[in-house]
């Protein structure tokens, strides 16, 4: 309660500066998302780690020329870019040639690339210290808190929000110019040569297009973070839907997402958690970095909750079909009693379906509770009883199980010590079409080969 | 040179050579972006274990072997959770790489954000973990990096053998019983060592290029791994040594960017000058082999206008016997039967005699150099009277030559049923790749045994147009 | 055969082609001129380079020697008039696009660079996805469809570009077999409309049976014709009899030379 208090507090502090920090934080995030969609897609989400080193160089050298300008103005931010696009195509023509080396793979080239190219860009950053007001640590780690500061001279206007949204703007434009050629040569590389797309001019734009967006970003992020906003959202977009568009719409959106709640909780939760423990004094921590967190976060959450790939999606999947084999089993263990005019009390019925099965007791009971909640059998003085539903329900299974023996027997031949227990894994997944054309195929039997009869379809 | 300069001077060197030798093993799995994942993933273990010493034990907050410990951790786990993600169906492969890089940055970042807020959070040693600052270890600390180092060195030459095969053929591997999982998780965790003992010198950002750059360089050297594992080591020693000195006599170069130059300089020369793919090696070797082939050549094109000479002469003096060739299949069939070339008929030492005449085909730039090589091996001699004569090697030489051409000619015509012109313009491609092993093989294929004649041509000479015999 | 004098129209002419990775060569000096409007096979052992002739031919890897010629002219110049099939093994069926993205690919090249595609390639794409029998699946993710699905997705892409000319690498490369008879009677369509198609095909026991010629290919052109003109014992074993082991050796050695030899 306290805790809560200190939160809304926090945040009750916001003003013009968290906007604005919020407004660009978002806006790189979006601008990530577009290459980063489809260096996931390629495979390749370590370049973005590679072109952030490399850009270095062109960002020193753009530094340079760029305090030959008067400050304030907006060439600055064009001659960054430039810098940025010139060491992106530099380092990608360089990985090119060193991957034509027959002995050195894809991955060497970028790891001899990257480390040179940043090795420079330290050597010049330190050798024009004097000449030139660059943190090696703040381009490596980004200060969205210092970024907001500089405005367009005589505005309020972050120059940073102009770059940041000027990287967006070029982005999408690409995106739009370049849609097809970009999805063919990532989706099929042989199939786009043959039609002259070449796959190196596409690599060349797309290695342009991350050092755009890295160099952009890296005032406000920083280089390295700028890894995690064009990795992470895209993957996480890649686990819950199956549609390209999609699929870069929906990392932008986490993207934003990830902007807006990294500085709130940035601001707002960490303060008052960490005093809460008895370290006081803790204010703010690193947007940029919180931001990254909580889209870490989203895709933790797609990764337990994604439809198709999620761990507790797939978990519950899994429980599901453990439930229904345990209720057709129990159908069917009833249905094989009532053939036999037998009668069961409840308690020893359920050790019968457990020692038959293997079904775990709990499930057994859950099982039966879930059948007489459905109406498949009733309860009547001490043991189970059938309902018609429930009587369909164990007739197809055990029809479909003494077909199936049948179709072992026939068809391939097995010894009938091997029959039984091959039937009852292969029961549970032999459809009403599969039993109609077993049924067909097998000539129509109506005993199995233990001469049980065959129950018909209903 | 101090004592203790020395000391951080043979430590960088020691964990340079351990660098180059986990990067060989790393090449090989093409795990070397793992390397990069492991370096970047210490950040946030640095700066949790800084965190965690001002809570636990202040006055030894930031001392190394915190901070080692704290990165090994955060390195293992995200080279865990980088391996769970490649599980899940759509991340697989290089997909995965970037997310726990990224988190884990972000996470240190954060962590950075809170240490400079606390008061007593002096964050200057994590500055050296950024680019690496080897002057400022203490000889107690480079005794812990080194000795940890030599330990992980130790277990992998010890395993050496088992860490290849796993590289190189898992399922063998698998098959042979060897315990891989574990092997594989040993390789990864010592990797992971390496790249975090090495830290302090590189600096986090640039770890990787040891990792890469000798192992990668010393491919240009071997294809034999037991030969590119000294030179990896050796490359990164001497990159580390030499990075260490340089850094240390420039105050404004940190060490990091000083050792990974240096490696690039090492690799550069490797990609230049390496015995093995090298290209100014290759250039020089191919150089080589087109002066030895422009050498054959001009053998065999002697020999074969030697050869047009006595046809001339036995036509004149004897009957008109198979001058024509009309029928191929024929001839092949009477070159095996009878094995013997009328030349041999002929004394050698005639045509020792004879004035050399050197084809047109051969580019007058080469044929000076041509000349020298010939008269080196020897080949040729000029006699009193500055004619060209060819030696008795040299006849030897040309025989060979041109019976290993007409071999190949005619097992591409019967073996391969290549039309005949196309056979003799493969042949002359090929013929030089063929090496003595391969000509006996020939002969044994086309069932033929003369002893040392030389087999007639399976298809009519061109007159080559010669140059004037002329010294 | 011969390629001096061949038809200037003849979908494909290759001359006196040679083909290395790295340094080894894995086709030798291929002269071959397809004749028009005819299913067409390119058989062979594993290794013999069937799929390599494809691409070689299309410049997707370097010619070492010779030239190949798309109805008289050099491959770029006539694009849109060849269709490719690729192995389905060569993408990423994980990759989250539709079957009918997949299929308006297929237009991509008459679209070109800049533009986006437009309903009329959309339009194209159903048709040809209609034509394989996938209308129905046409908005489903890739990777959900069957084996034989997916290989029929590649040649609705091929149809949507209306080519002339159709080079299919191992079409059949396990589909079942109702798939194998549908895409065959497709082929046979293609033909009847005077398409000319190209097939790497595996199994030697089908080709009299869908083909009407064919190529017998190890490491060089053995023979080309019609199917009954081909396929006799003595083609056979020269094609499959591996009696090229010198050849091969041969290769390895310029491929591994380095050094001078003598």
């Amino acid at each position: 309660m306290e805790l809560l208090t200190q939160i809304l507090q926090a945040l009750s502090t916001w003003c013009l500066i968290d906007t604005w920090m919020v407004v660009m934080a978002a806006l790189v995030a979006m601008a990530c998302a577009i290459p980063g969609s489809f260096l996931v897609l390629r495979r390749q989400s370590l370049l973005a780690d590679g072109v952030s080193h490399a850009a270095l160089p062109g960002v020193v050298v753009a530094f340079l020329l760029s305090g030959l300008l008067p400050a304030g103005s907006g060439w600055s931010v064009v001659i960054l870019l430039a810098g940025a696009a010139v060491s992106g195509i530099l380092a990608s023509i360089l990985i090119e040639q060193l991957k034509r080396l027959r002995t050195i793979h894809a991955d060497t080239a970028l790891g001899i690339v990257f480390t040179t190219l940043f090795a420079v860009g330290l050597l010049l950053l330190r050798t024009l210290a004097d000449r030139i007001h660059l943190d090696p640590a703040c381009i490596v780690f980004g200060n969205l808190e210092v970024a907001v500061v500089e405005t367009f001279a005589g505005t309020s206007l972050p120059i940073g929000v102009v770059v940041a949204l000027v990287t967006l703007v070029l982005n999408l434009t690409c995106l739009w110019l370049f849609y097809k050629e970009l999805l063919i040569s990532t989706f099929d590389t042989v199939f786009a040569e043959s039609i002259g797309i070449a796959a190196s001019r596409v690599q060349l734009l797309l290695a342009v297009l991350v050092a755009v967006t890295i160099v952009g970003a890296f005032q406000t992020v920083g280089s390295l973070l700028v890894l995690g906003m064009l990795v992470i959202p895209p993957a996480t977009a890649r686990l819950l839907t199956y549609h390209f568009p999609s699929m870069i719409l929906l990392s932008m959106g986490i993207g934003l997402f990830s902007a807006v709640m990294g500085h709130i909780l940035a601001i707002s939760l960490v303060g008052p958690l960490l005093a809460s423990i008895g370290v006081d004094g803790i204010e703010a921590v690193s947007t940029s970095g919180m931001m990254v967190l909580v889209a870490s976060g989203y895709l933790l959450l797609a990764l337990l909750l994604s439809p198709e790939y999620g761990a507790l999606s797939r978990l519950g999947q899994q429980m599901r079909t453990q439930m229904r084999i345990a209720e057709e089993d129990l159908l069917a263990v009833l249905y094989r009693l009532e053939e036999a005019g037998r009668q069961v009390s409840t308690k020893d019925l359920s050790s019968l379906v457990a020692e038959s099965t293997g079904q775990p007791a709990w499930r057994i009971w859950a099982a039966s509770r879930q059948l007489i909640r459905r109406g498949a059998m009733s309860y009547e003085d001490h043991h189970y009883v059938l309902t018609e539903i429930g009587r369909q329900g164990g007739r197809q299974i055990v029809r479909a199980h003494r077909l199936w023996e049948t179709f072992l027997a026939q068809r391939l031949g097995l010894r009938p010590e091997q029959w039984h227990d091959n039937a009852s894994r292969a029961e549970h997944y032999i459809s009403s079409e599969l039993r109609h054309e077993l049924s067909n195929d097998l000539m129509r039997p109506d005993q199995d080969p233990q001469g049980r009869q065959i129950p018909p379809e209903s | 040179m101090s004592y203790n300069a020395l000391l951080v001077l043979s430590g960088t060197m020691l964990l340079g050579a351990s660098c180059g030798l986990m990067g060989v093993f790393l090449t090989l799995r093409r795990q070397v972006l793992l390397s990069d994942v492991i370096s970047h993933a210490a950040l946030p273990g640095v700066a949790m274990a800084f965190l965690l010493g001002l809570w636990l034990a202040p006055e030894k907050a930031g001392t190394l072997p915190w901070l080692v410990g704290g990165s090994m951790f955060a390195s293992g786990v995200a080279v865990l959770i980088c391996f769970a993600l490649q599980q899940v169906k759509p991340l697989w492969g290089e997909a995965a790489f970037g997310i726990p890089l990224g988190g884990f940055l972000a996470l240190g970042v954060v962590f950075f954000s809170i240490i400079q807020q606390v008061p007593s959070g002096n964050a200057a040693g994590l500055e050296g973990l950024l680019f690496g600052r080897a002057a400022a270890l203490s000889s107690t600390d480079v005794l812990l990096l080194g000795g940890l180092a030599g330990i992980v060195v130790i277990v992998c030459l010890l395993l050496r053998k088992e860490l290849l095969l796993i590289a190189f053929d898992r399922e063998f591997a698998i098959a042979q019983g060897l315990p891989v999982a574990l092997l594989d998780t040993l390789l990864t965790g010592m990797t992971a060592a390496i790249c975090v003992l090495a830290l302090p010198m590189v600096g986090f950002l640039l770890v990787v290029a040891l990792m890469v750059t000798p192992a990668a360089a010393a491919r240009f050297w071997s294809d034999r791994l037991g030969l590119m594992i000294p030179v990896s080591v050796v490359l990164g020693m001497v990159s580390a040594g030499l990075g260490t000195l340089i850094s240390g006599q420039l105050e404004y170069v940190p060490t990091g960017p000083a050792i990974v130059l240096c490696a690039t300089m090492f690799f550069a020369i490797s990609v230049c000058f390496g015995s093995s793919h090298g290209f100014i090696y290759q250039w020089w070797s191919q150089r080589l082999l087109k002066q030895e082939q422009l050498l054959d050549d001009l053998l065999r094109s002697t020999y074969e206008e030697f050869e047009a000479a006595t046809a001339k002469l036995q036509s004149a003096t004897m009957a008109p016997a198979q001058t024509g060739h009309a029928d191929l299949p024929q001839l092949a069939l009477d070159n095996r039967l009878s094995g013997v070339h009328p030349l041999t008929v002929a004394p050698d030492e005639f045509w020792l005699n004879q004035a050399v005449c050197f084809p047109k085909s051969i580019p007058t730039k080469d044929l000076s150099l041509l000349k020298q090589l010939a008269v080196n091996r020897g080949y040729l001699r000029i006699d009193s009277a500055g004619q060209w004569r060819m030696t008795e090697l040299g006849w030897q030489k040309a025989k060979a030559v041109v019976l290993r051409h007409r071999l190949l000619e005619l097992y591409l015509i019967e073996h391969a049923e290549f039309p005949p012109a196309q056979g003799d313009r493969t042949a002359d491609l090929l013929e030089h790749a063929l090496g003595p092993h391969t000509v006996d093989e020939l002969k044994i294929l086309l069932r033929i045994d003369f002893g040392q004649g030389v087999i007639r041509s399976p298809h009519p000479l061109e007159a080559t147009s010669v140059r004037e015999v002329a010294p | 055969m011969n390629a001096e004098n061949s038809p200037p129209d003849s979908p494909l002419v290759i001359r006196d082609m040679t083909v290395a990775y790295g340094r080894k060569p894995v086709l030798w000096n291929v002269d071959y001129v397809s004749p028009s409007q005819k299913l067409i096979a390119i058989v062979g052992p594993n290794g013999a380079g069937k799929s390599t002739l494809l691409k070689a031919a299309l410049g997707l890897i370097p010619r070492q020697n010779g030239e190949a010629l798309f109805f008289g002219q050099p491959y770029q110049a006539v694009r849109q008039r060849v269709a490719y099939v690729p192995q389905r093994s060569s993408v990423d069926w994980d990759f989250p696009i539709s079957a009918l993205e997949v299929a308006a690919m297929g237009c991509y090249g008459r679209v070109g660079w800049f533009r986006s595609v437009n309903r009329d390639a959309k339009n194209t794409a159903l048709a040809a996805l209609e034509q394989v029998g996938l209308g129905d699946v046409a908005r489903r993710q890739i990777g959900q469809l069957s084996g034989g699905q997916q290989q029929r997705v590649f040649l609705a892409r091929a149809l949507a570009q209306d080519a002339d000319l159709y080079l299919m690498d191992e079409p059949f490369a396990a589909v079942d077999a109702t798939t194998e008879q549908s895409i065959v009677s497709m082929l046979q369509a293609l033909r009847d409309r005077g398409k000319t198609t190209i097939v790497v095909h595996h199994d030697l026991q089908t080709v009299s049976e869908y083909f009407d010629e064919v190529l017998l290919l190890n490491l060089r052109l053995i023979a080309a014709g019609t199917v009954s003109e081909v396929l006799t014992p003595q083609n056979l074993k020269a094609t499959y009899g591996g009696q090229l082991s010198i050849l091969d050796a041969v290769g390895q050695r310029m491929s591994a030379r380095q050094s001078v030899t003598s």
